[in-house]
């Protein structure tokens, strides 16, 4: 039972950084592979605060104002950046935030990673099995999808529709599609800093690999398959990929090529639904 | 009473002089058509009223106030609003949703506002809705309403892009080619609406080709001509000028 309790605490983990990634690239039309190096900044501000004592709450909030203001500034050159020209500068942004994971080894640990992260205890009750841990993730899962619905059913949800469609026609009819990117940027970072903190939180261990460019990559497909745009697209995808390396546990493959295998499903199911179901399981095509 | 003065515009793109030394009035409540042959700076005009381009040199005035260093959006709030020739629609959206967006209001570019007051927002959006049902009712697509706007044939999207710019609450608007491409019915349709937008107090500007229309529509009629104004007049005046009707059919260079 712990097992399947694990599995659904990172599948709701990861349901908050596909959220962070639905929000820019399916909604407001900003292609970012640069989503897990946010969450790693949230991961590594939650667990160095919390390594120093400071209590968690406050962690929390600084890991999370933090990851907001530098997605801010993160996206900001897709304001001057059409569409697919942002995949690098994104793609850019992601190698440069792994690099200072590795190489800042006063504040990050360096390659060897930050152990040590204290145990949640909320009212005396310690968190550290993944049964009560997916309590908390579910309040936090619950929290974030309920703003995302707030968002997108209000007439900021639909101007980010029409900015992603035509930022010209936005424009024409008198609104700043500036403030509405930052505003849309600052939320995603956010959601992002609230995906790295309760990883940290959970794992009690980060590393730099935990947050590199295969993992924004894995963000991407997840809002993919699971279907652009919408909320229940958002989590299902990462429900559907993250049980794919459980199944492939079932199946009697040498541990060495699991890995490899787990990355050739993800690009296999990707290519899949690009070419047959572009609008994923639950979503619209991008 | 002039609602809008260019005063001697001037732009060029590389070699091109799109504007040149261009000089004309609006006046208010009126209907004021933009002739000329392909070239002749129609969309140019446009452009720099709504801020899309910066002008080289000459001066703007809306409503005396003028506008020269103004943002596009400003100009929007302060009442000038424009169609685009392509229509520029939100095709994945309803037809409902596109006005909605173009609707005034600050809200709409606030995320704290649509997550920390749920419910002023869902008030703000009732009215909205009802706005814009409105304004979909006054071009007549009212039916449409829910309909995909990729959806819609011409005629209707044509009337759709309308009715984004009146939710702006503009005062003065810039029609691009409103009646090009329309079957005879949709086109009488366009001519009537066009006529009740000037009932209701709008001041309206509309890039026209077709003379006949001019005639149907037009209070005041401009000519231009290689970027500058060749002459600005009641309709019959410019329509039955013979020196203008020989630029406008290309008989002289």
């Amino acid at each position: 039972m712990n097992f399947f309790f694990s599995f659904l605490v990172l599948a709701e983990i990861f349901a908050v950084l596909a959220l962070s990634t639905n929000l820019l690239l399916g909604v407001v039309g900003i292609f970012s592979v640069a989503q897990a190096a946010i969450m790693g900044i949230g991961a590594y501000t939650f667990a160095g605060l919390a390594i120093a004592g400071i209590p968690m709450p406050i962690a929390l909030i600084a890991a999370i104002v933090l990851c907001g203001i530098i997605n801010v500034i993160a996206s900001l050159p897709s304001l001057r950046l059409a569409g697919d020209y942002f995949i690098i500068t994104s793609f850019g942004i992601q190698l440069v935030a792994t690099a200072v994971f590795i190489n800042w080894s006063d504040v990050t640990g360096g390659a060897t990673g930050l152990s040590g992260i204290p145990i949640v205890e909320i009212f005396g009750q310690k968190f550290v099995r993944a049964g009560p841990f997916l309590i908390l993730s579910s309040i936090a899962l619950g929290v974030v999808s309920l703003s995302f619905w707030l968002l997108m059913r209000a007439p900021y949800g639909r101007l980010l529709h029409a900015i992603r469609q035509d930022e010209i026609a936005v424009v024409a009819a008198g609104h700043r599609v500036l403030l509405a990117k930052v505003g849309v940027s600052a939320v995603s970072g956010m959601y992002a800093g609230v995906a790295g903190a309760l990883y940290a939180a959970y794992i009690a261990f980060i590393d730099p690999a935990s947050f590199d460019i295969h993992v924004s990559i894995l963000a991407v497909t997840m809002v993919v398959v699971g279907g652009a745009r919408t909320l229940a697209g958002s989590i299902l995808g990462p429900l559907l990929l993250l049980a794919i390396p459980q199944l492939l546990a079932l199946i009697d493959i040498p541990s060495t090529v699991v890995g490899p295998v787990r990355q050739l499903t993800y690009g296999a199911l990707l290519i899949a639904f690009m070419l047959w179901r572009p609008q994923g399981i639950a979503g619209k095509s991008l | 009473m002039a609602i809008l003065n260019v005063e001697n515009v001037s732009k060029s793109f590389g070699g091109i002089q799109a504007l040149d030394d261009c000089t004309f009035t609006v006046r208010a409540d009126e209907v004021t058509c933009v002739v000329g042959p392909n070239g002749a700076g129609k969309t140019s005009v446009f452009n720099v009223i709504t801020g899309f381009i910066k002008p080289d040199n000459g001066t703007i005035k809306f409503d005396g106030q003028i506008i020269d260093g103004l943002s596009r959006q400003s100009r929007v709030h302060l009442g000038i609003a424009r169609t685009f020739q392509n229509l520029r629609l939100f095709e994945e959206m309803s037809v409902l949703d596109n006005v909605l967006v173009c609707l005034k209001g600050r809200e709409a570019t606030n995320p704290a506002t649509a997550i920390f007051r749920p419910f002023y927002t869902s008030a703000v959006m009732k009215e909205k809705r009802e706005r814009a049902m409105a304004l979909l009712e006054e071009v007549g697509i009212a039916h449409k309403a829910n309909d995909e706007a990729s959806m819609m044939s011409y005629g209707q999207k044509k009337l759709l892009s309308i009715a984004r710019i009146l939710a702006t609450d503009a005062r003065l608007l810039l029609l691009d080619e409103p009646t090009s491409g329309l079957s005879a019915s949709a086109l009488d349709n366009m001519v009537a609406l066009i006529h009740r937008l000037r009932d209701l107090g709008k001041t309206l500007l509309v890039v026209e080709h077709n003379t006949r229309i001019v005639q149907r529509i037009a209070d005041e009629v401009l000519f231009l001509h290689r970027g500058t104004v060749l002459a600005q007049g009641r309709p019959d005046e410019i329509i039955n000028n013979k020196e203008l009707g020989r630029i406008y059919f290309g008989e002289v260079h």
